[in-house]
């Protein structure tokens, strides 16, 4: 990783983000903003950090030069293109830092940080606060946290699905494609499934033999019962040939 | 406790019998060595779960599923680190794609602005009191509440890297990320935890 933004441009940039600009050269900042959206983004990771530096409670810089100096700097920076602040963070060199504090460079780059470090308090300000923000974090994985819920109760959410489930759900996938296909498959194979449909069958039959013979007829029935439960009725007729025609 | 799992506990000559014992009999259909490993590793297991989600249901919920998962996938499992720690990793696994399907169906409006820094902005900055000196266990308590406050990626990536100590590479494949999104969001993270403790993290020093 590579901080490559310490240029005039961007010193400009952050004695903007500090307000220390004259009126003039705060509305030529602005008007570079609004027409470079790099500028623009740029702008908004200094004020990020600036921010994040603020909160922390602490000095968010510590300038080793009188104000007046320092900004004259700045401003022959912006004469001498390519000089640079000992001052100037960027977003990249923050996150380089903090790339540094995870143990995430190489040795080059740590040297190459370690550098920095050396001539920038803001960046060994940022590098305490980095360090100091992972050793509370890792305060709270030390927290006892124990399951709410008893081992046996626990244990019987598990084992109530391991009996259910295969070993290797590698295929998980072809498993869910699968599902409804198995569910249809424990459906056919439902004990009432055959009776049912043998009856299906034998009532097609019959309805196609009534249609053929053409004995489609009013009846007279004689009583009929219905079960209003079920829904069921039997209704009882009175003439014989009509049951003779239907079995024949 | 039954006295088959009883026996899953110290070997007949009174030494405790290993992890790797208990899955190689799980390996081989023996629910009751499974059912030791969950009885040893629950606690560990269902912390992980709430660290990443931070509500009791779905870590219980998760985390026994990461154990469902485990025996099935135990043939999968071949030793290269502890059986912990390939469990841990399942746990995190699932924990990411149920953040994943909660962040699908919930506007990402917060998270955005969490992540431009717009929320920290509004913070009110939080005075120094160098008397104030807190315990620990408040202290941590005040550590565990900030953690919530976080958004689920942001909380992701300080459990992934501060806890389990996944490389920024590692967390940018788990998460389906770049690793400069890694870098980028851990920084926020910490630096919503540094504000969040502004007050707290001056007991550490």
């Amino acid at each position: 990783m590579e901080s490559g933004n310490n240029t005039p441009k961007h010193l400009m940039l952050q004695a903007y983000a500090d307000g220390e600009l004259s009126p003039a050269e705060r509305s030529h900042v602005q008007s570079l903003l609004v027409t470079d959206p790099q500028l623009h983004s740029e702008i908004e990771s200094i004020q990020s950090l600036r921010d994040a530096l603020d909160q922390a409670g602490e000095p968010p810089r510590t300038c080793p030069m009188e104000q007046h100096d320092f900004f004259g700097h700045i401003f022959r920076g912006l004469q001498q293109s390519g000089s640079a602040s000992p001052e100037a963070l960027t977003m990249e060199l923050v996150l380089e830092i903090q790339a540094y504090v995870d143990g995430e460079l190489s040795g080059s780059d740590r040297q190459g940080v370690e550098k920095v470090l050396a001539g920038n308090a803001a960046a060994r300000t940022l590098l305490a606060q980095l360090k100091k923000t992972a050793a509370l974090t890792l305060a709270d994985d030390e927290v006892l946290r124990p399951c709410p819920e008893s081992h046996d109760f626990y244990w019987a959410g598990i084992h109530r699905e391991l009996q259910t489930g295969g070993r290797d759900s590698s295929s998980s996938a072809s498993q869910t494609a699968a599902g409804p296909l198995k569910s249809m498959l424990q459906w056919l194979l439902n004990p009432v499934v055959v009776p049912a449909a043998l009856v299906f069958v034998i009532c097609i039959m019959v309805g196609h033999q009534f249609e053929r013979r053409g004995i489609y007829q009013q009846v007279q029935v004689s009583s009929a019962y219905v079960d209003q439960q079920s829904g069921i009725a039997v209704y009882f007729v009175d003439s014989p040939e009509f049951l003779n025609g239907a079995i024949d | 406790m039954s006295e088959i799992a009883s026996n899953l506990q110290i070997g007949p000559e009174g030494e405790a019998i290993s992890d790797d014992h208990l899955v190689e009999q799980s390996r081989k259909g023996a629910m009751e060595a499974f059912e030791e490993l969950v009885r040893r590793h629950r606690d560990k297991i269902y912390a992980r779960a709430f660290s990443m989600m931070r509500n009791e249901d779905s870590a219980v919920e998760l985390s026994q599923l990461a154990w469902i998962r485990a025996w099935q996938k135990l043939d999968q499992f071949k030793g290269d680190s502890s059986f912990t720690t390939w469990l841990t990793r399942i746990t995190i696994n699932l924990c990411l794609d149920e953040i994943r399907k909660r962040k699908r169906n919930a506007a990402d409006s917060i998270e955005e602005l969490d992540e431009s820094g717009g929320v920290e902005r509004k913070l009110p900055v939080m005075e120094f009191n160098p008397t104030a000196r807190m315990e620990r266990s408040e202290l941590r308590r005040k550590i565990d509440e900030a953690l919530s406050q976080l958004s689920d990626s942001h909380r992701s990536v300080i459990v992934l890297h501060e806890f389990e100590g996944m490389e920024y590479r590692e967390i940018a494949e788990a998460m389906g990320c770049s690793i400069g999104t890694v870098m980028s969001r851990l920084f926020y993270a910490r630096r919503r935890l540094a504000s969040l403790l502004s007050g707290a993290r001056n007991e550490l020093t």
